[in-house]
């Protein structure tokens, strides 16, 4: 399937199907393609290429679509100026859903108290709860949701993540956008990812992430010098990073100390380190983002509307001159990568210390604003690589869960050696 | 398509801004209506039930017909400065239903507006009228510039929906609407060399079926109403056909 705006080819040869039973999380930077390929699934827009059928048929053959497939396209497409119930009410009428399911969905959504309130004043999580309430008027046995999460509180997302995996548990298909792969990663069984409007990946979501995560140690040692050729005589990855701390691959900390002190070496931090989803993500997906960083990360790029300090780009998603220093530290990654323009766009020159990743949002790291986690990123004495913090500050602040909305043990990867942007060679999913 | 109906009917009755339409129609043609009926003045010949009802009915055709236009207009582009025709055109995949259903609710509303405000001003007037004036509506033509007002409005909300529906823009289509039918199309009928061109336009037209039948224009009343419905009918096929085009 694909679909063209004007000179721009949003959706590529897009190929996949949604199995009932599961919940199915369609991941994808902005700009993917993702919305518009779910567009197409209800008939609004019409691909230029190919088809999609719902249980064999096309949407518009359905014979009552609402009752077949229930969709949150966008949060507020409803008239502002209408009542939450009297919204209800005409969508149920247009397809002969009785008016008592008005109140059974106003219920289930927990808008009941609202429901003769205009919506025009809902904030948007009561906007998309509306969204929902209207997905599911006809009970239908497939739910199509555009990013529902957005807007929502933590017990708000709680609440959206459980419903979903209810849903699927009943045997339905649930079809669920996100450009987070973390709150993918706890809700969908499933996942489709697309990039520039192609197919990354169609795996479930336990292959993708065995298969991304990336474990490593780091190490520090007033002794390097020495440690590097025991290791690389081991015949391990040995990757020095900016701060002087070493990244090792291939080996877990145990064999690591045991070496260190049969050769009488003392070690200053030797912690288990792991890929975060974030960079999971990117690594997926780089190659095929709509807003690729190109040569080198773009000067300027932080003033950019919607991308301020504090608000920051949705996590999970790339800016451009974002991905390439988290993952090229100095002195790993190709010219162009580097912190110059890193500090340019977020105003803190990759110094190697953590106040240069935090300066620029004036959170803590990674593991400990975003997440909440005991992450490694969190221990006493770690120094993060320029880049890293960088990832911290992309998450907002505020207003995307918080500590509880990301349980996942999230690691920032500290320059682990990527060998080159184009995806590196053992990212399975990786894109030439 | 019962369904698309019913639906289309909540989505109309259950916004404020169709009350005020309404409201605004009805007020402005009454308010005009009793004003001149209690300010005539005239000789015994002006006494034709047909003229004075033309008379009564001049706010009515003229500014009235806004506000119906503008209901009309808003039904269309109401669901797209919002995003709800997302879930109009999921609701109901096969468009043109959308559209007809639209057309006939508002339609009948328009209708069912003209009708008491025609009536109304007749009601309301024939007490305030200086004696001698009569008001006999079983004069020839009297029934038709009565009933004529809801046609024209219902017809001229089935327009302004389809002008609505093409252009997606609110103040853009009401814009166009309000001066063509109150400034472009009465300026050139003031000018000798673009009177009978522009007797052919479309509110010129539409109006004539408000007007008595024995004067110096070359439609006549229903011949007029007619090309006025052939201008509707020909925008709101034009408009199902694009929106059963366009991406949602």
């Amino acid at each position: 399937m694909s679909k063209w705006y004007g000179t721009t080819l949003a959706v590529d040869g897009l190929s996949f199907a949604v199995q009932p039973g599961r919940v199915t999380g369609f991941l994808g930077p902005n700009g993917a393609g993702k919305s518009t390929t779910m567009r197409m699934m209800l008939g609004l827009d019409r691909p230029a290429q190919g088809s999609i059928l719902i249980d064999g048929r096309r949407y518009p053959q359905l014979p009552h679509p609402v009752r077949h497939v229930g969709a949150l396209l966008e949060a507020k497409s409803f008239h502002p100026g209408r009542k939450a119930r009297h919204h209800l009410r005409w969508v149920a009428a247009s397809t002969g859903i009785p008016a008592r399911r008005v109140g059974e969905v106003l219920e289930t959504v927990g808008l009941s108290a609202v429901a003769n309130k205009r919506a025009g004043g809902f904030s948007l999580g009561m906007a998309q709860r509306l969204g929902l309430a209207t997905a599911l008027l006809g009970d239908p046995p497939i739910l199509l949701l555009d990013e529902p999460v957005n807007g929502l509180d933590p017990e708000g997302i709680l609440w959206i993540r459980q419903f979903m995996k209810n849903y699927a548990a009943q045997g339905r298909t649930v079809f669920v956008s996100s450009h987070l792969l973390s709150e993918m990663a706890v809700t969908a069984d499933h996942l489709v990812i697309i990039g520039r409007g192609r197919l990354i990946a169609d795996v479930p979501t336990s292959e993708f992430l065995d298969r991304s995560a990336q474990t490593f140690v780091r190490v520090r040692s007033p002794q390097l010098d020495a440690l590097q050729p025991l290791l690389a005589s081991k015949g391990l990855a040995a990757i020095r990073e900016a701060d002087g701390a070493l990244s090792v691959r291939g080996a877990d900390g145990a064999a690591i100390g045991e070496l260190a002190a049969a050769n009488s070496i003392v070690l200053h931090e030797l912690s288990p380190q792991r890929a975060s989803l974030e960079e999971a993500f990117l690594a997926v997906t780089r190659g095929a983002q709509e807003f690729q960083a190109g040569a080198g990360p773009q000067p300027g790029y932080a003033a950019q509307p919607g991308h301020a300090p504090g608000y920051g780009p949705p996590p999970g998603y790339a800016p451009p001159g974002y991905a390439p220093p988290g993952y090229a530290p100095p002195g790993y990654g190709p010219p162009g990568y580097g912190p110059p323009g890193y500090g340019a766009g977020y105003g803190a020159p990759g110094s190697g210390t953590p106040g240069a990743g935090t300066s620029g949002y004036g959170t803590a790291g990674y593991g400990t604003a975003g997440y909440g986690t005991a992450g490694p990123a969190g221990q006493p004495g770690y120094s993060a690589p320029p880049g890293n913090p960088a990832g911290a500050g992309d998450r907002p602040p505020a207003g995307q869960g918080g500590p509880t909305g990301y349980p996942q043990p999230a690691a920032p990867a500290p320059g682990h050696g990527q060998p080159s942007q184009g995806g590196s060679p053992d990212q399975p999913y990786g894109q030439g | 398509m019962l369904q698309a109906i019913r639906s289309e009917q909540i989505k109309l009755t259950t916004l404020r801004s169709t009350w005020w339409s309404i409201a605004a129609a009805v007020s402005i043609s009454l308010g005009v209506a009793i004003l001149i009926a209690a300010n005539v003045s005239g000789s015994h010949d002006d006494n034709d039930t047909v003229d004075i009802l033309a008379v009564l009915f001049l706010a009515a055709s003229l500014v009235a017909l806004i506000a119906v236009m503008v209901l009309g207009v808003v039904v269309a582009t109401g669901e797209y400065r919002f995003g709800q025709i997302r879930m109009t055109l999921a609701a109901t995949p096969h468009r043109w239903q959308v559209m007809v259903a639209k057309a006939l609710v508002t339609g009948a509303v328009a209708f069912v507006v003209g009708t008491v405000t025609a009536w109304l001003c007749v009601f309301i007037s024939k007490p305030l009228l200086p004696a001698g004036w009569d008001l006999d509506l079983a004069a020839d033509g009297a029934l038709r510039v009565i009933w004529g007002l809801p046609l024209f409005f219902a017809a001229a909300a089935v327009l302004a929906l389809s002008l609505g529906a093409l252009l997606r823009n609110s103040p853009a289509a009401i814009t166009i609407l309000a001066l063509l039918s109150l400034a472009v199309e009465k300026t050139l009928l003031g000018f000798d060399k673009t009177r009978t061109f522009a007797q052919y336009l479309p509110f010129n037209a539409g109006a004539r079926i408000t007007q008595p039948a024995d004067s110096d224009l070359v439609l006549s009343p229903w011949g007029g109403f007619g090309l006025f419905c052939v201008y509707a009918v020909v925008l709101f096929v034009l408009a199902v056909i694009v929106v059963e085009n366009r991406d949602a």
